[in-house]
């Protein structure tokens, strides 16, 4: 019986002794993170490491090189890898022209389609200039939309499926009805504008985008750098008894086709 | 018994210590810029510096800069170029920081070779 006890005093202090061990080393001196190497950035921060990684690329025309920079930030050097990086940024609102560089080595590195299609199919390696040289600027090749002219030929709400906030898609068609990938489109709302493109989910159709709408604001939508009619009062509120008791929100559906 | 707990208690502890700090030790995998060690930022601004030598693109050197929290980020690409000068780095990086940090408006003295020469003023061009 007492040895019972002393195993079971022994266990407790043990225990005891490993909680405050480990209350210690992981809450009050865990191991010193100061020192952190590039492959534990959070994601918004790699991105941007990612980004200057894309556009030494394009300075340099070395992939050997920009595997060996991707390797360290503990990306795979692999275009999947780096494609689904991009659109994850994408995603989280990050801007187009930031990562044309990046979307090239993607593609370089073996990627093709998906979000890679609106930077163009040709895989294109800047030669390295010399400082004093004036640099090109490195823009993503979207489908130029200047002078011609779209119509907003839809413009219909639906009831968003149960539970989810409700998402603006937006198609644009050319003149012929088929979808155009790289069309800039503009949104504004009463405490901003931002700008997105389409093509970017190709399962989907090359003339394809979509926007998640907040609570509470009303946005208007037309095709950037074109004359375009304008999609007005795009919302997500609803009225009571539209929709199902399970939808929270209103779904948008767009389309703006080419005048011919 | 108090022998017994003293023992249970320090190895106990122990054992927390060698599980915490060497087995399972804190992960931070969503770290910064600003967590990055020395040697890694300093990679990273010869980095800006390489792509802005590529493209001269000022406002985008400035704001990649920016990401370290460094109070004094033309300061310290001014003194990293220094370094690298004194060390004898690779050439390249060199020219490439020296670029950056005379665009940033943080010349020294010793990055002057790496400047050129300035040109004569219009005096000294008109004596004969």
């Amino acid at each position: 019986m007492k040895w019972q006890m002393w195993a079971v005093v022994l266990v407790l202090a043990l225990a005891t002794g490993l909680a405050a061990g480990l209350a210690f080393v992981w809450g009050l001196a865990p191991v010193d993170y100061r020192n952190a190497a590039p492959d534990s950035l959070e994601p918004q921060h790699k991105l941007v490491y990612l980004a200057l990684v894309g556009d030494l690329y394009a300075a340099e025309g070395d992939l050997e090189r920009a595997r060996a920079r991707l390797s360290d930030l503990g990306v795979a050097p692999d275009g999947s890898t780096l494609a689904g990086s991009i659109e994850q940024y994408l995603d989280g609102g990050g801007r187009i022209e930031e990562i044309g560089s990046l979307a090239r080595l993607a593609q370089d590195l073996g990627a093709s389609g998906g979000v890679l299609l609106v930077f163009g199919t040709t895989p294109k390696v800047s030669t390295p200039v010399p400082p004093e040289t004036t640099p090109l600027p490195t823009t993503p090749p979207v489908t130029p939309t200047l002078g011609l002219t779209f119509r907003l030929v839809e413009k219909t709400a639906t009831c968003a499926p149960a539970g989810q906030n409700g998402k603006i898609v937006v198609r644009v068609r050319d003149a012929a009805g088929q979808g155009m990938p790289g069309v800039r489109l503009a949104v504004s709302w009463a405490a901003g504008q931002d700008r997105f493109y389409t093509g970017l989910r190709p399962e989907l159709g090359p003339g394809y985008a979509d926007l998640q709408m907040a609570r509470g604001t009303e946005y208007e939508l037309s095709v950037a750098d074109a004359r375009s009619d304008v999609a007005l009062g795009l919302t997500a509120e609803l009225a009571a008894g539209v929709c199902p008791s399970t939808s929270l929100s209103l779904d948008w559906q767009v389309v703006f086709q080419q005048a011919p | 018994m108090a022998l017994l707990i003293v023992a249970g208690l320090t190895a106990g502890v122990g054992l927390g210590f060698l599980l915490g700090w060497v087995v399972w030790p804190v992960s931070y995998t969503n770290t910064t810029f600003t967590d990055l060690s020395t040697a890694d930022k300093e990679t990273y601004i010869v980095l800006v510096a390489a792509a802005y030598a590529a493209d001269l693109d000022l406002q985008k050197a400035e704001a990649r800069l920016e990401w370290l929290e460094a109070p004094n980020a033309p300061q310290w690409v001014a003194e990293l170029t220094d370094r690298y000068i004194a060390e004898g780095r690779n050439e390249t990086d060199i020219r490439s920081l020296v670029v950056l940090a005379h665009a940033l408006g943080a010349d020294t003295a010793r990055m002057s070779p790496y400047l050129g020469t300035p040109a004569p003023s219009p005096q000294q061009e008109s004596v004969p």
